[in-house]
């Protein structure tokens, strides 16, 4: 009963104390600098948690989300410069449009069993993404990138201060982390770890692995869209060099390091991945060597991400400075 | 000129398929992928290097000495990737792993960049620059080399699989690790020798390209993402198929680039592997039905 | 298990005062008594190279500034931050520096799309900005606090056609670009340099930054037997594309922009960059005495000549020191010192008009023996 309990904390509670706590940062200081690694951090945040629902909830891996956010910055960036919509609906429509991309590797992607087609399939797909930003220059500027991305406005107030956006991207935020944990506790998310588990085994029970498979895919494009126009808005520019490799190997890390399968994980993972290499500049020119350091003794050494190392840690004083409890034991293993 | 485009599509395929035998060597023997193969390359380039033109005390070596040590370094590199992030991680799952090498990956290039600096270094050309002229097709002899000894190291990798002891309890490892391991055959011996030869491969690639690529700490990272392509192109885990996927995948990205458009050339390459890959997911010479990759 | 458990506790609890530690300390701002100018450039990832020789190039000039006394009797102190050559990045250096280390000026980035990403900050902060990228759109942001201290991309290749077809009678002209922001806009201030004399680019081929392999497009190239060959794009490509188009058999005369006459390019073309034109700010050989004290300095401190970008890195830092020496402390004094200073650098003389273009000719040079050789306009 307790451990059950405890879970259902984790799950449903723990995240919104997460970005609760991350909300009453601006009451301590509103330095701008810690303002955009924390605006960084959210748009991170979102990408994990979409990164999270294909990979750690449906066990396929994905290293294409550049490629997605890229779509979803673009998209965003396009319709209000170019058309002069609302950031509003830019942004359910570049969520939209991510979503059909989406659904363009999703299908593919069904095709080939395993990890390491699958890598190939979504690399794959962010290159060709960013090969068509570079060429296709009568729309996208090419290289050169699109600059003046228009600020968001909220009846007559531009979101243009850092602790604007701040309050803006946390906002997004809890609203995807709720929808998301709704997404993951019904019959859908089910479905998915289903798959994980077993896909023979999943279909056995009518279970739909293609259906399944290119919804979650559709579900992690949408919110890598969504975190791209977050990202094009913010930054107020966008070029493709932005939306490399890296950006695809960046969501995967955050997931490992915050937790696989886990949505307070994936906020841990995205907060934490925004903030490390801030911390590690004053360490100069070994600040890469830190951080590449830092990344393996994570993997390696947290093996359930670094929110259950958390959790496990105050368990663990909770242990020591209370009467031994016995039930909180089990709830560890 | 088409035919010029398929010979220099060779020259680069055969080192794309030093590379590719690397991976698919690691994949049949250890079921795991080294995505820090491309920083393996250059390490050995930049020891190479060092080695060539002697450092400090150290005095210059000959060639031969210099790519000795670049290749030693390499499997010593090799070594520490698969006990530090592949074998600690076997038990939790291939996301681990791929972290893990990716943090090894960032770490050589990091420290790739404090030891030798970003500028780069020119490796001495050790054969003539001039091009060979066969009626209307120019080929290099350093293409040549390249390809000469790329043929040489795979037919020296098909006897040490085959004829030695080693390469038998590589293979029979790869072929069924448990049996293997009732066998006495030990799981961390053969897959640390299997990392070591692999990364003998894709450090002799590096120093191969050495004088062709000029040696920067960014010069691995485009190389690996080709020969794992190479790799699965050809079936993933198969020795010939890399070899295969390798030549044909510099091949059909030279003949894109040159009859198609160079500017959509990367885009055209990464359609052909989707399709292809979405078709025959076992890749040209995979045995179909095989194991799951 | 339990004290498997409560050793990860204790690594945990380390790990947590080393970072708490490394907080504190990146948390300490810097007296104000210094005056201290921001460096931002990408010291790792695939333009390390940029970042390398830009912050050498003001780190030289700083040691040579304090030496003499510093500015205003105060030393001058750099702030070096690395961006990787992304844009949130940038602006994450940037914020560093304005909001940690006070920085009364920053100069950097050294490619285009971290610049642009850092301009609406450096607006808002109002501080000047002295950028490196070369991208025309950096100066049509109505920024008044960003100055460029090398010469455009339009500026740099226009001039080289008018070189080229002015004053070598050259005609066929093909030009080889990467497809990133440098090759694209390269390639565009060619052909409309070439159209202003009603011509038409040959060729006009183009490769992924990164690219080892250029036989294909070099292979067009070739079936239409250019007088020249441009070529534009990073500086390790620039050099392989030129050693591969020899073997193939191109024979025409190479030219290119600012930072083909590198060490980095001219040591991977490995000989195929011999008689090479191109057109810089910057040129090492330039006998110039000023140039000349440059050269060897930075090579005694650094091992390696010099070339463009640790040349702009050098003359921001005396820019800046003259501006500061002039007008004191205040950013915007500086940025109104900046647009009326005029000085002679070592890559030429800088005039800033009022979109802050600092540089507007070019000098051209050839590679001979290996080394870029300074072509003397009073002595062809």
């Amino acid at each position: 009963m307790k451990a059950r309990h405890h879970e259902n904390f984790i799950t449903h509670v723990l995240p919104f104390i997460l970005i609760g706590v991350i909300a009453l940062v601006p009451l301590l200081t509103r330095d701008p600098y810690l303002m955009h690694i924390l605006v960084l951090g959210g748009i991170y945040v979102i990408l994990a948690i979409g990164m999270n629902i294909i990979t750690g909830y449906c066990g396929q891996i994905n290293l294409g989300m550049a490629g997605f956010f890229a779509v979803g910055a673009y998209t965003s960036a396009l319709l209000t410069t170019r058309l002069s919509l609302s950031f509003w609906l830019a942004l359910p429509t570049s969520a939209l449009v991510a979503g059909v991309a989406g659904v363009l590797v999703g299908v593919p992607a069904l095709k080939v069993r395993g990890g390491v087609y699958l890598v190939l399939i979504t690399t794959s797909f962010a290159g060709i993404v960013q090969v068509i930003l570079n060429q296709w220059v009568s729309l996208t500027k090419g290289p050169m990138g699109i600059v003046g991305i228009p600020a968001p406005a909220i009846g007559n107030v531009l979101i243009y201060e850092r602790i604007h956006w701040f309050y803006l991207t946390y906002a997004i935020v809890a609203v995807i982390v709720f929808l998301a944990i709704r997404l993951v506790g019904s019959r859908i998310g089910r479905s998915f770890v289903a798959l994980r588990e077993s896909e023979t085994s999943a279909q056995s029970i009518g279970i739909s692995p293609a259906f399944y498979k290119v919804l979650a895919f559709v579900c992690s494009a949408v919110l890598a869209g969504i975190a791209g126009s977050i990202y094009a808005h913010y930054m107020t520019t966008i070029s493709p060099d932005a939306f490399g490799f890296n950006l695809s190997v960046l969501a995967l890390i955050m997931i490992v390091v915050g937790g696989i399968g886990s949505i307070p994980g994936s906020i841990v993972g995205g907060v934490a991945l925004a903030l490390f290499p801030e911390w590690l500049r004053a360490l100069g020119p070994y600040q890469s060597v830190a951080y590449a350091a830092g990344i393996i003794l994570a993997v390696v050494f947290l093996p359930k991400g670094l929110l259950m190392m958390g959790v496990d840690a105050v368990q663990l004083i909770r242990k020591w400075f209370l009467a031994p409890d016995e039930t909180s034991e089990k709830e560890v293993s | 000129m088409i035919i010029q485009l398929i010979i220099s599509g060779l020259a680069i395929g055969s080192v794309y398929s030093l590379v590719a035998l690397a991976h698919s060597l690691i994949w049949s023997g250890v079921r795991a992928v080294n995505f820090a193969q491309g920083e393996v390359f250059m390490a050995a380039a930049f020891v190479a290097l060092t080695a060539l033109s002697g450092a400090g005390r150290l005095p210059a070596l000959p060639f031969g000495a210099a790519v000795l040590v670049g290749v030693v370094a390499a499997s010593l590199i090799g070594l520490v990737i698969y006990n530090v992030a592949i074998r600690t991680t076997s038990k939790k799952g291939f996301l681990y792993a791929l972290g893990a090498c990716i943090g090894f990956s960032t770490l050589l290039q990091s420290s790739a960049i404090l030891i030798w600096g970003s500028t780069g270094e020119q490796f001495p050309a050790q054969i003539s620059m001039v091009p060979l002229r066969v009626g209307s097709i120019f080929i290099a002899p350093q293409d040549l080399f390249i390809m000469g000894i790329s043929l040489t190291a795979m037919i020296i990798l098909y006897f040490f699989l085959s004829k030695t002891r080693l390469g038998t309890a590589m293979r029979a490892a790869a072929q069924n690790r448990e049996v293997a391991g009732l066998m006495g055959i030990s799981h961390r011996l053969t897959d640390s020798l299997t990392f070591m030869v692999a990364s003998c491969l894709a450090g002799l690639a590096g120093i191969l390209l050495a004088p062709k690529f000029f040696v920067t700490p960014q010069m691995g990272s485009m190389i690996s993402s080709k020969g794992f392509t190479a790799a699965v192109l050809g079936g993933f885990g198969s020795i010939p198929g890399a070899v295969l996927g390798g030549l044909l995948l510099g091949v059909l990205e030279n003949i894109s680039a040159g009859l198609i458009s160079s500017s959509y050339k990367d885009a055209i390459s990464f359609l052909i592997m989707v399709l292809i890959i979405m078709f025959k997911p076992e890749g040209l010479l995979g045995v179909k039905g095989g194991r799951k990759a | 298990m339990a004290t498997k458990k409560s050793l990860r506790i204790l690594i945990l609890l380390a790990v947590v005062l080393v970072i708490a530690a490394v907080v504190i300390v990146s948390q300490m701002s810097r007296t104000k008594s210094e005056i201290v100018i921001g460096v931002v450039g990408a010291r790792t990832g695939d333009n390390a190279a940029l970042g390398e020789k830009q912050a050498n190039g003001a780190k030289l000039a700083v040691e040579e500034i304090n030496a003499n006394g510093g500015v205003r009797g105060t030393e001058l102190v750099l702030a070096l931050e690395d961006s990787q050559g992304l844009p949130a990045q940038a602006v994450a250096c940037l914020d560093k520096l304005i909001y940690r280390e006070n920085v009364l000026a920053v100069i950097g980035d050294c490619q285009s799309s971290p610049t642009l990403a850092m301009l609406p900050v450096i607006a808002k902060a109002e501080i000047p900005l002295l950028a490196h990228g070369t991208s025309l759109s950096i100066t049509q942001q109505n920024n008044p606090w960003v100055f460029r201290t090398r010469a455009n991309d339009v500026v740099k290749f226009s001039s080289l056609v008018g070189f080229l077809v002015g004053e070598m009678n050259y005609s066929k002209i093909a030009v080889f670009h990467d497809s990133a922001d440098y090759g694209i806009g390269g390639a565009d201030a060619i052909i409309g340099g070439l159209a202003e004399r009603s011509m038409d680019v040959v060729a006009n081929e183009s490769w992924t930054p990164g690219d080892k392999d250029f036989s294909s497009q070099l292979i067009n190239i070739r079936n239409t037997k250019p007088d020249v060959v441009i070529f534009i794009g990073p500086m390790v490509d620039m050099g392989l594309a030129m050693k591969q188009a020899r073997q193939i058999g191109i024979e025409a005369q190479f030219a290119g922009g600012a930072g083909i006459e590198s060490e980095t390019t001219v040591g991977a073309a490995a000989g195929a960059a011999e008689g090479l034109i191109f057109a810089a700010g910057f040129i090492s050989s330039n006998p110039d005495s000023k140039v000349q004290s440059f050269v060897s300095s930075f090579e005694e401190h650094f091992g390696y000549k010099p070339d463009d970008f640790a040349a702009t890195g050098y003359d921001s830092i005396y820019l800046l020191a003259a501006a500061i020496e002039e007008a004191g402390t205040d950013p915007a004094d500086i940025r109104d010192a900046l647009a009326n200073l005029e000085y002679q650098g070592v890559e030429g003389t800088f005039d800033f008009d009022s979109v802050g273009e600092g540089l507007h000719t070019m000098a051209y040079g050839k590679v001979a023996n290996g080394v870029p050789t300074y072509f003397d306009p009073n002595n062809q």
